[in-house]
Formats: structure tokens, C-alpha cells, sequence
């Protein structure tokens, strides 16, 4: 018979071990067995194109193995139903699995329809981030809780595989969705994005079978260590990689409605009024010379195509299929131990952009038809240092100066948390020390090699990535204090640090105090003008 | 036309072509089917668009319709297909067409690929819709009886899953519940005929050397056939097929056949308007060269149109 193939594994059960069904599925079941009915309006929605509108927006386009998956599942819940069986632990999590697929699709059916931040809910960042200064306070049990309660593996959150080190943990993820990145990349224009703030368009890879977000700015290293650290800490993640002078090339290819490198700067500017130019190490056309050295460009020559300074590309893999938010409204989700304790990484990479929006639902073909769903902590880039201007509405990430050297602090019989966070989402709102604590024992399996490793691949100028590196152990070391843990692997760190490179004094008393190789860097480290204000430019 | 036709007809002609996949394809009848099958397997070019005859498939058809034939009436045609690659490869579908309402017009397609999936209950046991699907064929592949009790049985299985599954997520019954019918109208499907087919299936291209110069199609790599994908200096332009096939009905207890012979190419180019010039160029060679004529009815109408005047 059909084998279950739900990615539910578990939902969470909670320290007494009792079985929990939220309400929002109970309308599944009628009597201990499948309501057909409820069933098929599911898996109806799921998978007909035919119904196009959902609270009077248009769904997105439904894709074919997100289809077949669903199709899938639901078969399997048929014949239980045909076969006149009681529900059990299976069926349960695939309809579990049914219903977030539905609810997040109808999340980001509303999304869509929203292509800008309002003025409402820039307010409301507003108020979270001033907010979140004084909020995040824990009582200090009077006995240390059990640590044995760790959650399982889930959608949200995997138990690590100790055969892999922590710093490859991102590329394991990777490997598992098929992302081929390459040190020299060539991909084709598709697409202008309208979405989000920091620049960015859709571009297609080689193999015309996968695809790749490029963007610019300030998040293209401080994105890199973020999923990076999360995937560390058995999160699923988006996949950044930062591409340094030269190193990727963007093809232009006719019947496009962008065909160059100066109308691709025109778009850019329209759209988010950032002069692209800055960024450009050189464009042109694709010449016989270059196809000998880079035989990736060989089909391409004759077409026009641009290079830059600095750029990072997030894979949008074929094998995986975005749906909408992970629901962190939905009351299952409200007390997951696994999204509660992502708060302390939060704190500790220094996030500041939480919102639902930054939350994802996916399905991940594993192959041979089979799927797990999971679900990921999307652009972690605005973290490790960053300036809010509320006057002109604007905020840069990656300011290595505006990220604090301690993150924890213990206060009489309280931990404190000091990162400020702009939306307070039910399970960081719900968060304790228990949870926290349990994150606090995950992060002190950072060491300083696998720490190292981590921010090397975000490509940071190497002062100011030793600079991190001293910032994120102080960090650290600051958590395991606050919560007393004896840290495993001690990493050595000195906020007094100074650092003479290539004969220029760059970090003084431990802090940047030039704006590093601004040329090649032109978001600038030091600047705090951000995106909407062109970087300071 | 009963007011129920007239209603379907109404949404048929608004909605056809949303949300369902959509193919330009030109049917022709052949004059001398000895001398184009020998064209088409031979290697032979125009010089500008060069043919590879790639594939000799085998496809069993089960035509399904309601008992006043709703679906004839309404030009959609419905059918269970197995595709035999060779004696050890076979796929299934489950697909809804229309007709095309002239000879250039796009062609809806709506089709369940994952027949692999679904099980029917059984006595005491789930069997595969495949497996069912395969009892019906047996006949067919094997130019034995038709009605014994094996077949029988499985039509009646058949039913059985078509009765269960009318309001659920099978795109043919989405499609045909968003196009107006009843679920009790897919309740009453039942098969009207079966159908063997024999098909000579041939890519169109361009190459470097070819006078036909149009830029590289654009086709993820899992999606091009085999032979693109280790020539990928080819441009894969057109697909087209010749094919022979024999239909069968049950008419007063007796089984009778009718043969159908046509050639069908299709596009494949991603830019439909480039696209529809290259299909252009390359029927008027066909025509010139061996006579071809248009032809816009599906085999399953065709078919219907021969057994009424049996």
C-alpha cells in the first residue's frame, strides 16, 4: 500500500507527552474518523487551477510537484477513509501537513496583494523594535529546568547529524535540495523583483532548470552568516553566496524586457532609487577571449552582459517550492520549543527584521516523489549591526560598529536580553528561559574554528571579518555567561582589539574606524545612510 | 441542444483555456501513407529543418463519456491512455481534451499524469489503477476477446473509482466541474470506445549548419528529450507524430472497428508567434511535397463521426 510520506514527524508533544491536536485541524475528523468533505475542500484548493481567487485575490499559480504532493497525501487519507479505519498518529500529521500547506498558501495569496509596506505597518516596526528593548527579561528558575525535553525532528527544526561540523551544516542542506553553486557563476536575466527593499532580480542558471535571487547592498555578507549560523543551529535556512569582484557575470539575452546593462541600471533605480552604477565592475559584450578563460560564456557570446564588485545569490532550487509563511500566528505553532529558543539566535547574530513576512513554508522534492516539508528562516541579513533612522525611514544592516559586544546579561535573578527585533511573534512573545536555555546549550557547540569557518564564507574584508569574528565570541561567551554555562570551547576574544592590515590602521580599541576600501565596498561598513537613502552616495 | 448543453457550452467557450495547459498543434490527412511513413522514418531534411525519428510508441486509449455523450456534444473528449515505450516501459494518463475550433487554434490539455497513485478497493484488497487500467487494455495489446469476465470486472472497478473520486482533486474532473458539469454528469462517465494507436514520433530542428537561423529554444534541461539533450547544438523546434489507429465499439452487442490515419505536428518553440511561423514553413513544404491536407477533429470525434455511419 501507499507509504506515508509526511514530513510531520512530529508535532510537538510537550513535556507531559500527551498528543496535541489543534483545534484548526479538529474539523478534519468527524467522530474519530476522516471528514471526506473537509478533506476534499482541502485538497481541492491545494490543486485546482480552476479556482483562482481567495478572499477575493488572486492565488499564485500552483505548482506541478506541490500538486503532486498534495494529491499524494491526500490519497493516502482517502483510502484510510475508504477503508472505514479510526484516525492514528499517520493520518493525523498528514493532514497537519494538509492544513499548513492550505494556510500558508492563503497567506501568501494576501501577501501578494500587498506590494508595499504601509505607513501602518512601518509603525508597527517601530514600535516593536522600541519595544523589544525592554521586553525580553527571564526569571531565573530557582532549579535549573531538565534539559532532557529537546524537540524532535519537525518541519521546524532538525537534530543535527554530528557526523557533519557545524559550518557545513549549510552546505548539507544544500546538497539535500540540489543547489549547485559554483566559484564562478554565470546566469541569465529573468526577471525585475518588485518585492522588499534592498535591490534584487531573478535570474536564471544555466541548466534553465533552477534559479537565482541576485541582489546588492548591505545584506550580501551579513545574509551569508546568518543562514549560515541558523543552519548551524538545525534551522532550515535560504542559501546566500557572496560573489566578489568579477566572479559572476549576468547575461542579457534578447526578447527581454531588460537587454543591457543600462537598462538593468535604469530598472533598478526606478524601482528602488539606488544607483546600481556603484556596484558595476564592468559590462560590455561577451567576447571570444572571455569564453576562452570562462567556458560557461561560450553560448553567449555576441550578448551583452554586466560584472560587479560585490553581489550574493540566493538559490531558488527547483526541488524546492515556496509556499507562504510558516504560520507563526497559528496557535500550534504559539509554543514549539524549537521556535521559541530561535529567539536567542536571533539575539545572537543580532537579527532585527523577525516579521511573519521573513517566515516560509516549503516543500523539498528528496526525489523518487518524495517530499518533506520544512520550514525556513528567510533573510536573516538584516543582523550584525544595524542602524534604524525612524526620521527618514530607513535602516543599513552590517554596521560591524553598531553591533554590541555583549547580547546577554544576567541582572539578579533575570537574564536580559538586549537585540532589538521589529515584530514580537507568538512563539518569541511566549519564549522562557527554558527555552532560551536550551538554545544558549546549542550555540556553545560554536567553536572558534567552526565560527571562523562561517564568517570566512561571508567574504567580509579580512579586518573587519576578524573584527566579527572577536564581536560574535563576545557574544557568546556573553549568553553562556548570563546562563551559566561552562562553555565547552572557549573561544579567545579581545574587545580592545586593534588591526593594522596592509599598513593601515583599519580597527582601533575594537572598533572599524575607517570606511574600508569604499570603492569596492560601496554600501560603505561605516555609513549608517542605508538603502533608502542610496548608501550615503 | 437541451438548456443543460446550452449552459455548458456557455462556460466552456469563457473558460477553456484558463488554468489548463494549452498546445499549437496542425493535424493532417495523409494521401499516401506508404510513401510519408518512409519520409519520416528516413533521416531526410529540407535543408532548413532537419527530422530525427526517435521513438515507435504504442498507445491504448479508453474513451469515456456520459451516456447521452455530454462530452462529445460539449467538443471535449476524455481517456484513460497507457503509452508503451517498449515491452517493459509503459506511462498512464488521465487527460481531457477539446476540440480545436479551427485548424491553426490552441488545443486545451488537462491531464492527472499520477495514475501510479491511486487504488481502487477491491475484495479484500486495493488494486492499482494501473492495474485495473491494464485489464481493460489486455484485449487490446493482445487482440483478444473483449468481453470477459476479467474486463468486465475491471470496468466495473473503473466505475466504481470514477463514481468516488467525481468531486476530488482529479484535474479532469476539476476542470469538467469548473466547465459546469455535474458531479453527478462524472458520476455517469462510463467507456464509449477503446482505441489502439501506433505512433512514429519525430523531432524537428535546427542546427548550425541549417538555413534556418532562430535563436536557441528555451527548455529546462529535465524537459528536453534525450537526443537535445546530448546534441545541444540542435534546436528543438517541432514534435510531430504519424499515426495509425484502429477504434473500437460495442454497437448491438457486436464489437466493430474503424481505422484512422493522420499526422500531427506540434510546437514546441517557447516563443508561440516564432513558433507558429516555423509550424507554418514546415506545413507548407508538407503539403507541396506530399499532399497533406488539414484536418481539425480529434481521433475521438473522427472516430464517433465513423461508427454513426456504420
Amino acid at each position: 500500500m501507499l507509504n506515508a510520506l509526511s514530513a510531520f514527524t512530529q508535532f510537538d508533544k510537550g513535556p507531559s507527552d500527551r498528543p496535541f491536536i489543534p483545534p484548526s485541524i479538529d474539523s478534519f475528523f468527524l467522530h474519530g474518523y476522516i471528514n471526506l468533505k473537509v478533506l476534499r475542500n482541502t485538497s481541492n484548493f491545494l490543486t485546482n487551477r480552476d479556482i483562482r481567487l481567495y478572499d477575493n485575490q488572486t492565488i499564485p499559480r500552483r505548482k506541478n510537484a506541490f500538486i503532486r504532493h498534495v494529491k499524494h497525501l491526500s490519497e493516502i487519507c482517502e483510502c484510510h477513509y475508504q477503508d472505514h479505519q479510526k484516525i492514528n498518529t499517520e493520518i493525523i500529521n498528514i493532514v497537519f501537513e494538509l492544513y499548513f500547506l492550505e494556510a500558508s498558501f492563503k497567506q501568501k495569496t494576501i501577501r501578494n496583494a500587498e506590494t508595499t509596506v504601509s505607513f501602518y505597518q512601518k509603525l508597527d516596526m517601530l514600535y516593536a523594535t522600541y519595544r523589544s528593548k525592554n521586553i525580553f527579561k527571564y526569571k531565573i528558575p530557582n532549579q535549573n529546568p531538565a534539559l532532557n525535553f529537546a524537540p524532535k525532528n519537525s518541519p521546524f527544526y532538525s537534530n543535527l547529524n554530528q557526523n557533519i561540523p557545524l559550518h557545513k551544516q549549510f552546505a548539507s542542506l544544500a546538497k539535500q535540495k540540489k543547489i549547485k553553486q559554483k566559484k564562478e557563476m554565470v546566469v541569465l536575466f529573468k526577471s525585475l523583483s518588485l518585492s522588499g527593499s534592498a535591490p534584487k532580480i531573478n535570474t536564471r542558471d544555466l541548466d534553465l532548470d533552477n534559479e537565482w535571487v541576485l541582489k546588492w547592498g548591505d545584506e550580501v555578507h551579513t545574509d551569508i552568516l546568518g543562514s549560515r549560523i541558523f543552519a548551524a543551529l538545525g534551522y532550515d535556512v535560504d542559501h546566500p553566496y557572496f560573489y566578489g569582484k568579477d566572479k559572476l557575470t549576468l547575461v542579457f539575452e534578447e526578447d527581454l524586457p531588460v537587454k543591457n546593462a543600462s537598462e538593468l541600471l535604469a530598472a533598478i533605480y526606478n524601482i528602488y532609487h539606488i544607483d546600481l552604477s556603484l556596484f558595476v565592475s564592468n559590462f560590455g559584450i561577451i567576447s571570444k577571449e572571455m569564453a576562452a578563460i570562462n567556458k560557461q560564456l561560450a553560448p553567449f557570446i555576441g550578448k551583452p552582459y554586466v560584472r560587479f564588485f560585490k553581489c550574493s545569490i540566493e538559490a531558488r532550487p527547483d526541488r524546492v517550492k515556496r509556499i507562504g509563511s510558516f504560520l507563526p500566528f497559528e496557535a500550534s505553532n504559539a509554543n514549539r520549543k524549537a521556535l521559541k529558543g530561535a529567539l536567542l539566535a536571533h539575539h545572537f547574530i543580532g537579527n532585527w527584521d523577525t516579521r511573519e513576512a521573513n517566515t516560509l513554508l516549503t516543500t523539498v522534492h528528496l526525489g523518487n516523489y518524495k517530499y518533506k516539508m520544512s520550514a525556513v528562516f528567510s533573510d536573516l541579513g538584516t543582523s550584525l549591526g544595524v542602524s534604524i533612522n525612524p526620521f527618514n525611514r530607513d535602516f543599513k544592516v552590517g554596521l560591524v560598529n553598531e553591533l554590541p559586544w555583549e547580547v546577554v546579561k544576567r541582572k539578579k535573578n533575570k537574564i536580559v536580553c538586549t537585540n532589538r527585533i521589529n515584530a514580537m511573534l507568538p512563539f518569541y512573545k511566549n519564549a522562557n528561559y527554558d527555552d532560551l536555555l536550551w538554545m544558549a546549550n546549542k550555540i556553545a557547540k560554536i567553536d572558534a574554528y567552526n565560527l571562523r569557518k562561517m564568517i570566512k564564507k561571508a567574504h567580509w574584508p579580512y579586518p573587519i571579518a576578524v573584527l566579527y569574528f572577536h564581536k560574535l565570541a563576545s557574544r557568546r561567551a556573553s549568553i553562556l555567561k548570563a546562563f551559566n554555562i561552562t562553555d565547552p570551547h572557549p573561544i579567545p576574544f579581545d574587545k580592545k582589539v586593534n588591526i593594522v592590515y596592509k599598513e593601515v590602521e583599519v580597527v582601533k580599541n575594537g572598533q572599524l574606524i575607517i570606511d574600508y576600501e569604499k570603492k569596492e565596498n560601496p554600501e560603505s561598513f561605516l555609513n549608517k545612510k542605508g538603502r533608502l537613502r542610496n548608501y550615503g552616495n | 441542444m437541451g438548456i443543460k448543453s446550452f449552459i455548458i457550452l456557455l462556460v466552456l467557450t469563457t473558460s477553456f483555456f484558463s488554468f489548463c495547459q494549452t498546445e499549437e498543434q496542425r493535424k493532417y490527412a495523409i494521401q499516401n501513407f506508404e510513401i510519408f511513413k518512409s519520409f519520416i522514418l528516413s533521416k531526410e531534411s529540407n535543408e532548413a529543418l532537419l527530422t530525427h525519428f526517435h521513438a515507435k510508441d504504442i498507445y491504448l486509449d479508453i474513451y469515456l463519456d456520459t451516456p447521452s455523450q455530454l462530452l462529445l456534444k460539449n467538443n471535449l473528449s476524455l481517456r484513460f491512455r497507457k503509452r508503451m515505450v517498449d515491452s517493459t516501459n509503459s506511462t498512464y494518463a488521465f487527460q481531457l481534451k477539446n476540440e480545436m475550433d479551427s485548424i491553426n487554434s490552441l488545443r486545451m490539455e488537462v491531464e492527472e499524469k499520477e495514475l501510479y497513485f491511486y487504488y481502487v478497493q477491491g475484495h479484500k484488497k486495493w488494486i492499482p489503477l494501473t492495474d485495473i487500467l491494464d485489464s481493460i487494455f489486455y484485449p487490446l495489446e493482445n487482440h483478444s476477446e473483449f468481453k470477459t469476465t476479467a474486463t468486465q470486472n475491471a470496468v466495473s472497478m473503473l466505475l466504481r473509482w470514477i463514481h468516488f473520486k467525481a468531486n476530488g482533486a482529479i484535474a479532469p474532473f476539476q476542470k469538467l466541474i469548473a466547465l459546469g458539469f455535474k458531479v453527478t454528469d462524472i458520476q455517469s462517465l462510463k467507456p464509449e470506445l477503446f482505441g489502439k494507436s501506433t505512433r512514429l514520433r519525430s523531432h524537428i530542428y535546427a542546427n548550425n549548419q541549417s538555413q534556418f537561423t532562430i535563436g536557441q529554444n528555451k527548455i529546462k534541461i529535465d524537459k528536453l528529450p534525450v537526443f537535445f539533450q546530448e546534441n545541444r547544438q540542435y534546436n528543438w523546434l517541432l514534435e510531430s507524430s504519424l499515426d495509425s489507429s484502429v477504434f473500437f465499439k460495442e454497437i448491438n452487442g457486436k464489437i466493430l472497428n474503424v481505422k484512422i490515419l493522420e499526422y500531427e505536428v506540434e510546437n514546441k518553440y517557447y516563443q508561440k508567434e516564432m513558433g507558429s511561423s516555423i509550424l507554418y514553413f514546415y506545413e507548407k513544404y508538407l503539403m507541396k511535397r506530399f499532399n497533406l491536407s488539414w484536418k481539425k477533429d480529434s481521433k475521438y470525434k473522427q472516430a464517433c463521426i465513423l461508427f454513426s455511419k456504420l
